[in-house]
């Protein structure tokens, strides 16, 4: 499958703090990967830097083929991301804030209005988004990664606080957006709600990738039991507390 | 999307965001402007002299405070992140920008223009003066400043890029052979982005200064018509040359500020309690805790308060030291200045990210002591920066009756405005904390 995005010895500091080490990464088209670790282990920092909302220390960062620090805007176009908490304009209603996402993205407002439909949303469309509870923020951050023709989709702990309902829908969601070659890197501590949907699970820890599963092992993995993914985790990472 | 989109959508969230009558910058402009007049009538009767320096002093202070919001029209802007992740192109990014800029230097000449009317009664060409110079200084705010404040930033941005371009060369991720970069740069600067604008704005003041004595029908140190002149014409040079590059810089300038200050958020030093803040600590009982909390959170969160404190200082200690012949208009200017601030500084006090009312609802501390915390806050700060350097300037003056009363009036209302109930009134969700300054 095409290489939609790819990672080279990203490194990023925080001041002193080393929070990404040295990550390499490739998504590919219609893949649904997993981002897992522990607090402060620099998922967040990582999909940011892949959104282009943090600009890495050193390493290379390519969407769609377009290097992520030459050709921003180009780079970006390609991009979706749920930030945590969601970027939203706090005064607008809901369908204005992904319309106007929507509308930077070069579709129009029917776009937004189908990703809202598809999501469950259409009801809380003229809400402002000032007055949504934390779910409903969260869908909406979620919509409007969706809306456009996106062909990556980072969502950071997008999935947390969703109802039984809600997350059913947007688990659909994305597995669509995955078949229709979208590639989606997502980090979540749900593991449960990863083992259902995930093609690929990625951890980090200090900012490094210390497991890569996906394919033939991912899936001699998932046959081991209900928790293997946790086991594989908590195998992995020390329970040292937040880094 | 185009410039026009994204100005329609930019002016729907602000007319949003600023509802209610005071929200509106028209009827603000015209408030400012009644008070402005009514002063400049009152300084009318000592003299013409008295009455176009007051009017200077608050059009220089309207103006100030202007051009410091032009950062914040630009880049400094809660949705910088949002529009950072969007592929909008620099240039309409650029033509909101400076619409909004527009917008906020019209209304403060609208303001300052008001407020020169009553020196129609003088002479109607000594009128005209004093609106020229609003205009030019109106010019200056909406196209000289954004684009002083845009060049400032696409130094950061050009500077941080080049960092970068220098590690990967280091790191051998580009060809070319160079041992300049070091494995851990050192975090960039991003005082440029207030410092070049605000000598920028000391520069225009210090120019706007030199032809104060024509502006009453004296001998300017320098013809007016070359001050006005330079600077309507280099703003117009200016922001020409801007928005031809505006288009490459603009969407760099607002992801690398957005994401620079994140990465300094994510950094904040931690420093300890100063000794005021722990003497201010003890004397306020229960209220130590909470009062603790708001003064190292104010100190990271606007550190501006504390820069502009000092600056206030500053003045009015050269006021109680010079003792200039006619102080009234000058410690008028700092104390309504002081107090304008002050009331915007003591309204942050009870916002998010300084107050989470609703995590205090879940602690055990009463609303009394988290309101005391907060009118201890603002009298430390107003005490501090301008009551004292304030009642040092007012008693070195032959008659000190003027500057003890604004600075009584002052205080009434800053701490007035204090002292009101809003603690725990807030069942709206907090937002999370995005960049502010």
């Amino acid at each position: 499958m095409a290489v939609i995005a790819k990672v080279d010895a990203l490194t990023i500091h925080y001041g002193k703090r080393l929070a990404v080490d040295g990550l390499s990464l490739e998504l590919a088209a219609g893949e649904i990967a997993l981002l897992l670790g522990p607090n402060g282990a620099g998922k967040s920092t990582t999909l940011s830097a892949i959104a282009g909302t943090i600009v890495p220390t050193s390493g290379t960062i390519t969407v769609g083929g377009e290097d992520l620090s030459r050709a921003p805007r180009s780079a970006r176009a390609k991009v979706g991301f749920a930030d945590q908490p969601p970027a939203l304009y706090e005064f607008f209603t809901v369908a204005e804030h992904v319309g106007f996402v929507a509308q930077a993205r070069g579709s129009d407002q029917d776009a937004a209005h189908a990703v809202l439909a598809e999501l469950g949303l259409s009801k809380i469309a003229q809400r402002p988004c000032r007055e949504l509870s934390f779910g409903m923020r969260q869908r909406v951050g979620l919509a409007a990664a969706l809306v456009g023709p996106v062909e990556l989709i980072l969502l950071d702990e997008t999935l947390n606080g969703l109802d039984p309902h809600a997350s059913r829908s947007a688990r659909a969601s994305l597995r669509a957006a995955a078949e229709r070659g979208a590639a989606i890197l997502m980090s979540t501590h749900l593991l449960g709600v990863a083992e259902r949907m995930c093609d690929r699970i990625v951890i980090m820890d200090k900012g490094k990738l210390v497991a890569d599963r996906r394919g033939a092992d991912l899936a001699d993995l998932l046959a081991k039991g209900p928790s293997a993914v946790e086991d594989l985790y908590v195998s992995l990472i020390a329970d040292e507390g937040p880094t | 999307m185009s410039g026009r989109e994204l100005i329609r959508w930019s002016s729907l969230h602000e007319a949003r965001s600023h509802r209610g009558v005071l929200g509106s910058s028209l009827v603000v402009a015209l408030l400012a402007g009644g008070v402005l007049a009514g002063w400049i009538a009152w300084r009318s009767g000592a003299s013409p002299v008295s009455a176009s320096r007051s009017w200077l002093a608050g059009t220089l202070v309207a103006f100030a405070l202007a051009f410091m919001r032009v950062p914040f029209h630009l880049y400094w802007r809660a949705d910088a992140a949002l529009l950072a992740q969007l592929p909008i192109d620099g240039g309409p990014l650029f033509d909101a920008a400076l619409w909004r800029c527009i917008r906020a230097a019209a209304a403060t000449t609208l303001a300052v223009a008001i407020g020169a009317a009553p020196l129609a009664q003088f002479s109607t060409e000594m009128l005209v003066r004093h609106l020229a110079v609003a205009g030019c200084l109106g010019v200056t705010a909406a196209l000289f400043m954004p684009a002083v404040a845009t060049w400032a930033a696409t130094l950061v941005a050009i500077s941080q890029t080049d960092r970068i371009a220098a590690l990967r060369v280091a790191t051998g991720i580009d060809s070319e052979a160079t041992n300049r970069a070091t494995a851990q740069p050192p975090a960039p600067s991003t005082a440029a982005l207030g410092a070049v604008p605000g000598f920028a704005s000391t520069l225009v003041i210090v120019a706007v200064l030199l032809i104060s004595a024509w502006l009453a029908g004296g001998d300017p140190a320098v013809p007016p018509a070359i001050v006005l002149g330079s600077l309507v014409g280099a703003s117009v040079l200016a922001i020409v040359a801007t928005r031809a590059s505006a288009p490459r810089v603009m969407g760099q300038i607002l992801r690398d500020v957005s994401a620079l200050d994140r990465q300094r958020l994510a950094n904040l030093e931690i420093h300890p309690p100063t000794a005021i803040e722990r003497a201010i600590a003890r004397l306020i009982g229960d209220a130590a805790l909470p009062y603790s909390k708001d003064a190292r959170l104010m100190r990271r969160r606007y550190p501006m308060a504390f820069a502009l404190g000092a600056l206030m200082f500053l003045v009015l200690a050269i006021i109680g030291l010079a003792r200039p012949d006619d102080p009234t208009p000058w410690l008028t200017a700092v104390l309504v200045g002081g107090a304008v601030y002050g009331l915007a500084v003591a309204g942050r006090l009870f916002k998010p990210p300084i107050e989470l009312a609703r995590m205090s609802l879940t602690l055990p501390l009463s609303s009394t002591s988290l309101r005391r915390a907060k009118l201890a806050w603002v009298i430390g700060w107003w005490t501090m920066f301008v009551a004292a350097p304030a009642l040092f300037a007012s008693l070195r003056q032959p008659d000190p009756l003027i500057g003890l009363a604004l600075l009584g009036g002052g205080t009434v209302v800053v701490l007035g405005f204090s002292i009101r109930p809003r603690c725990r009134c807030s069942p709206r969700p907090e937002p999370g904390n995005r960049t502010r300054r």
